[in-house]
């Protein structure tokens, strides 16, 4: 996928524009045929069930606040996930660095006196540093040891919810029925503006983060070389780009920002750390990433769609009756057909190669 | 292509909306928000279901679940569904307790329920529920000391706190009036979320001679119940139905019947006994608790213990018999409950 945006070269501008467009729309349109054929077979009208799908995430204030507040954590492991793909980093923990951060931020939130003016600030460069944390060690055991970062990162993600699920219930729990960290102090609260969501200030910080990515990917020497990285790493090398050292700064500046939706969590929606609080934040994350093709702007509009989707689902299950399920399964079709061109197009590369480059290589070595 | 089917969407939801609108005046419409385990937890959201369903058949009325992923979507979903005029939405956890106030004092006009919390009032529009956990535990410590063979039975709570002291003190008190020789065994491990250590307690119960342990320790009773199962002694499930972890060595489960909870809530709307504020007990006479019986423990109880149920639930009614809460109990009292009985030696010795 990311191979023939290369040798793209427009031959006018619009193309350039629309062309990354076209993969995402198609996925989305076969999911939603896909979809409107299962809903027939529950016995249920496919439009009457798109149309208050819709209804219910875009139409009036309180729907389309509830699709932000969906959102919102997306924004941050979806920008997360992107960016280290884009630097050819398989960094599949954001889960993990998202449930760190978010434990940083819970703890700072309660455990620190501060007025509002460097409590947040103080909470929300701990998230970012809970997850840089858990993204250190696997681009530390990258570049040492070649170990395999996808692997590494997949099983940070339980050791990350065990580790959180141990401190909430045992070390610093609150009184009280429920596995969570005390509640955050109000100066810490990041402020929320509707009765019927939850979405607050952490959206605005997710959104103007992945602009400012949209501006290093594509305006700064920094997001070329990360793009170079991701394309041909032993080019990269070869080119003059310290591969090493530019790996792990982008695992690490990936795994701060889940960190960040950590916070936007925490600080935000639910007001303390609670146990096991992600239904997979990190996961639709990559899902996000994928949809968007790696681009930050992209990602703000996958993350919108999955939001969309989320958040009409509530709407949906009020009116129809039908489980929140069918929307997570439209979402899994997407998910589905984008592996599928992911899968297709790598297979493609790989048979188009000669055989000298086939051989694995492990470039990142120095 | 996306737009037109936007456009679409818009029109068709517009007349979907008026559509609804015109039918919900027929029926009484209910709204059930999950706690964020969702439908097919085999726990409370599945029981209320039940109850939705019986009380969607005896009251005309009409339900929908709705299943928030998490916490944080409380509020929107109680918020969305009181904007949209349910006659009453039905939640459950205390994680709602808050969420539920705050659209409650927006929506004073919407009516609310919420099952097994606290015994404060939740507000002016919403109805709450206490289950009598200690009145099921009695019954559950009566049928265990009908069926021990070893004449000792034993229990595995969670914490040593009062919460959970409420459940033995209940549980004591059952099997002491059953049979005044049982031998009770009071045990704590410590956790509510190891089950390596609650089958390590368990056994420890099971060597000094208990065949029978109740287990009210949340993700620990796991492990009580795979010791009994190791052990081929009884285990006692907790909350919802567990008889089916270790089918012919769960003896029963102290349920909690949040499904008759759910559905008295319905029912107080159809016939306009709803009453806003108040905080409803559900003990043994009000079929708030149960002791779970089902295939997987069938015969394992003998009848005529079962039988007991029914005259225990007459007495309990009448008065006849008070089953003791522990938090009316003060440190070192000697007797407890009506008929009075010796307490335990954790209450009688306690300074």
């Amino acid at each position: 996928m990311s191979t023939e945006a290369l040798d793209a070269a427009p031959s006018f501008p619009l193309a350039g524009l629309v062309k990354p467009l076209v993969q995402p729309l198609v996925a989305v349109a076969i999911a939603v045929l896909v979809g409107g054929l299962l809903v027939l077979a529950l016995g249920e009208n496919p439009i009457e069930v798109y149309s208050i799908l819709v209804h219910g995430s875009l139409v009036g204030w309180p729907n389309f606040l509830v699709t932000l507040q969906m959102m919102s954590p997306l924004l941050f492991t979806g920008l997360a996930v992107a960016i280290s793909f884009r630097a050819g980093l398989w960094n599949i923990g954001a889960e993990g660095q998202m449930i760190m951060g978010a434990l940083a931020a819970g703890i700072v939130g309660y455990a620190v006196d501060l007025p509002t003016a460097l409590h947040i600030p103080l909470a929300l460069i701990a998230a970012f540093a809970g997850g840089l944390a858990w993204a250190l060690l696997p681009a530390l055991l990258r570049v040492w040891l070649n170990l395999n970062e996808l692997v590494v990162c997949l099983m940070l993600n339980p050791i990350a919810l065990l580790l959180s699920g141990y401190v909430s219930t045992h070390l610093l729990k609150a009184p009280g029925p429920t596995n969570k960290l005390p509640d955050i102090a109000d100066t810490a609260a990041l402020p929320t503006f509707s009765l019927y969501s939850q979405v607050n200030a952490g959206f605005v910080i997710g959104l103007v983060l992945c602009l400012v990515f949209a501006v290093v990917n594509g305006g700064t020497k920094k997001g070329f070389e990360w793009k170079i990285m991701g394309l041909n790493p032993r080019f990269a090398y070869y080119g003059g780009i310290r591969v090493p050292l530019q790996a792990v700064l982008v695992m690490m500046l990936s795994g701060g920002i889940a960190g960040l939706g950590g916070a936007e969590q925490v600080l935000g929606e639910y007001r303390a750390f609670y146990d096991n609080f992600s239904p997979g934040y990190g996961f639709d994350g990559i899902a996000v990433a994928m949809l968007a093709n790696f681009h930050p702007v992209g990602v703000v509009l996958a993350a919108f769609l999955f939001g969309a989707l989320n958040g009409g689902s509530a709407v949906l299950q009020m009116m129809t009756g039908l489980s929140k399920y069918l929307v997570q399964v439209l979402q899994f079709i997407i998910v589905l057909i984008l592996a599928a061109q992911f899968s297709w197009a790598f297979l493609g590369s790989r048979r188009k190669a000669p055989p000298a480059h086939a051989a694995p290589a492990a470039p990142k070595e120095e | 292509m996306l737009k037109s089917i936007l456009k679409l969407g818009a029109a068709a939801a517009f007349a979907a909306a008026l559509l609804s609108s015109g039918a919900a005046q027929a029926k009484l419409r209910v709204a059930m928000i999950t706690s964020e385990s969702g439908l097919g937890d085999r726990s409370f959201n599945d029981m209320m279901v039940e109850g939705m369903k019986r009380a969607e058949k005896d009251f005309d009325a009409e339900y929908v679940v709705v299943q928030p992923r998490a916490v944080s979507e409380f509020q929107s979903a109680i918020a969305r569904a009181a904007a949209q005029g349910f006659d009453i939405i039905v939640g459950s956890s205390f994680d709602m307790i808050k969420p539920m106030q705050e659209v409650a004092k927006a929506f004073p006009d919407q009516k609310f329920g919420l099952v097994d919390v606290g015994p404060d009032p939740l507000g002016p529009n919403i109805v709450s529920t206490v289950t009598k956990d200690w009145e099921g535990s009695f019954l559950v410590g009566w049928i265990a000391a009908k069926t021990t063979k070893t004449g000792k039975i034993g229990f595995v709570g969670g914490k040593d706190i009062p919460i959970i002291h409420r459940f033995f003190v209940g549980y004591y008190y059952g099997a002491k009036m059953a049979n005044p020789a049982t031998e009770v065994f009071e045990s704590y491990s410590g956790t509510f979320t190891d089950p390596a250590a609650g089958k390590e307690y368990t056994l420890a119960l099971i060597n000094q001679g208990s065949d029978i342990n109740f287990a009210v320790a949340g993700a620990t009773s796991a492990g009580v119940i795979d010791a009994a199962k190791e052990t081929k002694t009884f285990a006692i499930g907790v909350d919802s139905n567990q008889n089916y972890m270790a089918p012919g060595n769960v003896l029963t489960s102290m349920v909690k019947r949040v499904d008759n909870q759910a559905y008295d809530m319905v029912k107080s709307v159809s016939d306009g006994t709803f009453k806003g504020g108040e905080v409803k007990y559900y003990g043994l006479a009000e079929d708030g608790v149960a002791a779970a019986m089902d295939d997987n423990n069938k015969g394992l109880i003998a009848d005529a213990v079962l039988a007991d149920v029914d005259t225990l639930k007459a007495k309990i009614l009448s008065g006849e018999i008070v089953v003791p809460n522990y938090f009316d109990l003060t440190p070192g009292q000697k007797e407890m409950g009506t008929p009075p009985m010796a307490t335990p030696p954790s209450v009688a010795n306690a300074k």
